[in-house]
């Protein structure tokens, strides 16, 4: 038995090239079981597609992408390993929120009883439960994408800013569930602009710039002062 | 698999709007040619096969791409690739909704057809039956299996039937010619060689649509 940690996500050069633009170039990355990983960046650095490459959203061009030591797409049972959050909601505009989470629930073989309404009574959206999702509001169906990501208990909760649209009240319901995640061992990989968060969810961040990693606070607890500084440092350079 | 017919059913039921576009072309398409062909009574029966699959294929393009449009909507799509399903099982499932809303389309099509073209629809209705499956069969599995793969392009709309109709057109001669059998008193058994068409076009596109998604539906 060697003592290195299992990973939950291993990156091997994986690059993602749109037509004649590479977004991601040539990315090693290893993230540990029960690792939680703050990705950050000026836009258009690369976080979102970094995010999706790892999720299986998108493949890589190059390189490939492993979770929990299996390379992508890999087989259901591996897919059912991992949640998702992305910039698009997967929601369906025309089912409410209990028919989307039921829909999805299905998919993901949840047979959990009562699991859709424990998670819309957790992100404040009980009151929303009967109401069709075109009616919603950006942050009203950023929260039920998050509660959609959470649904089938993932091991691995990939993020795309999370928190972004949300009010203080429900930023802080969503920042609860996510400490929570990672209290239990979930391994989280997600990106943000919000320094303070980052310094409160993650153990580790790193720093992406114009599609490669610039700078990683390694195995030591990222602070939100060594996120401003790596952040200062690598845009003024750039 | 049942997930995914329950949701698109759900959303169809629930708008409609689909299936009264589908009647609504059907309709228009069978009285364009109509009042174009400028047809006789005796002519238009002697058309009237062919008026029908033109009907059910043009409409069948803008049925299996709408039920993709709520796949789009919110990026779905994505979600569903991702999913801890077989992709094959999201191609049955789509191709399974595609042609319960084509035979929803054709029962309400059907009785225009057979007042508009005085075709003997009700006399042999139990041996046209068969055939009209078998035809939309065939259509809703190409226009599933391309829409799928085409779903992350940019052209989506005009790549459908560019890719779809073209693979599409023996199919259609065989429907063509297996309904004129039978409005003609044919039993099922006397179709031959269209009937065999039919039958094979069914299978080789249910079975490449299955095999092939995984490799086709990429992001």
């Amino acid at each position: 038995m060697s003592g290195r940690p299992a990973l939950a996500l291993r990156m091997l050069a994986a690059s993602r090239r749109f037509g004649a633009y590479t977004a991601l170039h040539e990315t090693n990355l290893s993230v540990s079981q029960g690792e939680s990983l703050a990705v950050f960046g000026a836009n258009g650095a690369g976080k979102s597609t970094l995010l999706k490459v790892a999720s299986g959203l998108l493949r890589p061009t190059a390189g490939a992408v492993e979770v929990f030591e299996r390379t992508l797409p890999g087989d259901p049972s591996l897919r059912r390993r991992i949640g998702v959050m992305s910039h698009e909601s997967f929601l369906y505009p025309d089912l409410n929120a209990v028919e989307n989470l039921e829909y999805y629930g299905r998919l993901y073989g949840v047979s959990e009883p009562g699991r859709v309404n424990e998670l819309l009574a957790e992100l404040g959206l009980a009151g929303f439960a009967e109401r069709a999702t075109r009616t919603y509001s950006r942050g009203t169906a950023q929260r039920l994408s998050l509660a959609r990501a959470l649904l089938h208990r993932p091991d691995l909760l990939i993020l795309d800013e999370p928190m972004s649209g949300l009010d203080p009240a429900a930023a802080e319901l969503a920042e609860g569930l996510l400490r929570r995640a990672r209290a239990e061992g979930i391994t989280l990989l997600f990106t943000s602009h919000d320094f303070d968060a980052v310094g409160r969810i993650a153990s580790r961040a790193i720093l992406l710039d114009r599609g490669r990693v610039a700078w990683d606070s390694g195995d030591a607890v990222a602070s939100v002062e060594a996120i401003r500084s790596a952040f200062g440092r690598v845009t003024s350079a750039s | 698999m049942g997930a995914i017919i329950w949701k698109d059913l759900l959303i169809e039921l629930r708008s409609r709007e689909t299936l009264s576009s589908l009647v609504l072309l059907g309709v228009l398409m069978l009285v364009i040619f109509q009042f174009a062909l400028n047809l006789s009574p005796a002519e238009t029966r002697k058309l009237a096969p062919g008026l029908l699959w033109t009907a059910i294929l043009f409409s069948s393009s803008l049925a299996i791409g709408r039920t993709l449009v709520a796949e789009r909507e919110g990026g779905c799509v994505g979600a569903l690739m991702i999913a801890p399903i077989d992709r094959g099982s999201v191609f049955l499932a789509k191709l399974v909704v595609n042609v319960l809303l084509l035979s929803a389309f054709e029962v309400l099509l059907l009785p225009i057809f057979a007042a508009m073209t005085d075709a003997p629809v009700w006399a042999v209705l139990p041996r046209l039956v068969p055939v009209l499956f078998a035809g939309t069969l065939g259509i809703a599995a190409v226009g599933t299996l391309f829409a799928l793969a085409a779903a992350g392009t940019r052209a989506r709309e005009m790549m459908l039937p560019l890719l779809a109709l073209p693979l599409e057109i023996p199919l259609v001669i065989a429907a063509v010619q297996a309904t004129d059998l039978v409005l003609g008193g044919a039993r099922l058994g006397a179709l031959g060689a269209w009937g065999n068409l039919l039958f094979s076009f069914d299978a080789l596109f249910v079975a490449a649509g299955w095999l092939a998604f995984e490799h086709i539906a990429v992001e």
